[in-house]
């Protein structure tokens, strides 16, 4: 039965404004899960490929992952050009490239600081800032961030501990393929 | 009694509806199958109060083709919004007024 807006109590106000909320809550998360889709099968491709290359051309590991971020951002950067906005383009388009910026400082301050001794801990450590970032992006926007965060944060320890050996194409492949994943399933959200 | 509710806008699912297209920026829509996720409602309800907003000129509804497949887009327009807000400000009234707020 409908009740009319005229006869509404303070308990049926209190409850509609917390279904508005809700609603709201739900979008902001489903808009989440568009946004980030592309960016994860581009950064999937971009940890696929550099690992593996990694692994191959561990000598050249440098300038791999040199060329391979700047494409990341650039493919990041195309993607939030091409997402339909309200005229606030530029400023995403800055703020994107802000907080890629503010990532690869942090990695490159902390390396310069705790040198890393291994191949492993060089792979190891932007991988873990990643998931540090996802599960904490996942506490206030969707829980899908806060698995890949806990899969990509996890898998990195575990392949650090038991494949060391082989920890660079453990995470092209495990890596890669959450990130990968990810992009696929938020974008059936 | 605080008066001044919407009574089309005041029906749970339109409600709801409502709140989701508010939440968009003036030039965006939504997609009717992430709209029936974001108010978790069927096709059928989902599609006939989407038609009471349309006809009340609270939304507007766009159909579109993207790949030979068929998409329902659905925006909120300046009276809908307008709408929406004095309802949620009713809403908040009421609570004030009764001191629950």
């Amino acid at each position: 039965m409908e009740t009319s807006a005229s006869s509404v109590s303070a308990q049926q106000a209190a409850d509609a404004l917390l279904d508005v909320r809700r609603a709201q809550h739900r979008l902001s998360i489903l808009r989440g899960y568009e946004y980030g889709a592309p960016h994860f099968l581009v950064w999937g491709c971009v940890w696929a490929i550099g690992y593996a290359s990694t692994a191959l051309w561990p000598g050249y590991a440098g300038v791999i992952w040199l060329v391979l971020d700047a494409l990341g951002l650039l493919g990041g950067l195309l993607i939030v050009r091409a997402t339909p906005t309200d005229g606030t383009r530029s400023a995403k388009s800055w703020r994107f490239l802000a907080a890629g910026a503010a990532i690869t400082a942090f990695i490159a301050a902390t390396y310069y600081i705790m040198a890393p001794n291994s191949g492993p801990q060089f792979g190891a450590f932007p991988a873990l800032v990643m998931a540090l970032i996802y599960v904490l992006v996942g506490i206030w926007r969707g829980p899908r961030w806060a698995v890949v965060g806990l899969a990509v944060g996890g898998l990195t320890v575990v392949g650090y501990g038991l494949f060391h050996e082989y920890f660079m194409l453990w995470m092209a492949a495990l890596g890669g393929g959450s990130l990968l994943l990810t992009g696929f399933w938020m974008r059936a959200a | 009694m605080v008066t001044g509710g919407d009574d089309l806008i005041h029906q749970p699912l339109r409600l709801r509806i409502m709140a989701a297209v508010n939440g968009l920026r003036p030039s965006q829509n939504i997609e009717f199958a992430q709209l029936k996720k974001v108010v978790e409602a069927t096709d059928g309800n989902l599609g006939a109060h989407i038609a009471t907003l349309e006809q009340a000129g609270y939304v507007a509804v766009e159909k579109v083709f993207v790949n030979k497949k068929p998409r329902t887009r659905i925006s909120v327009t300046p009276a809908g919004r307008k709408a929406f807000c004095k309802h949620v400000d009713y809403l908040r009234d009421i609570i004030e007024s009764s001191g629950a707020g």
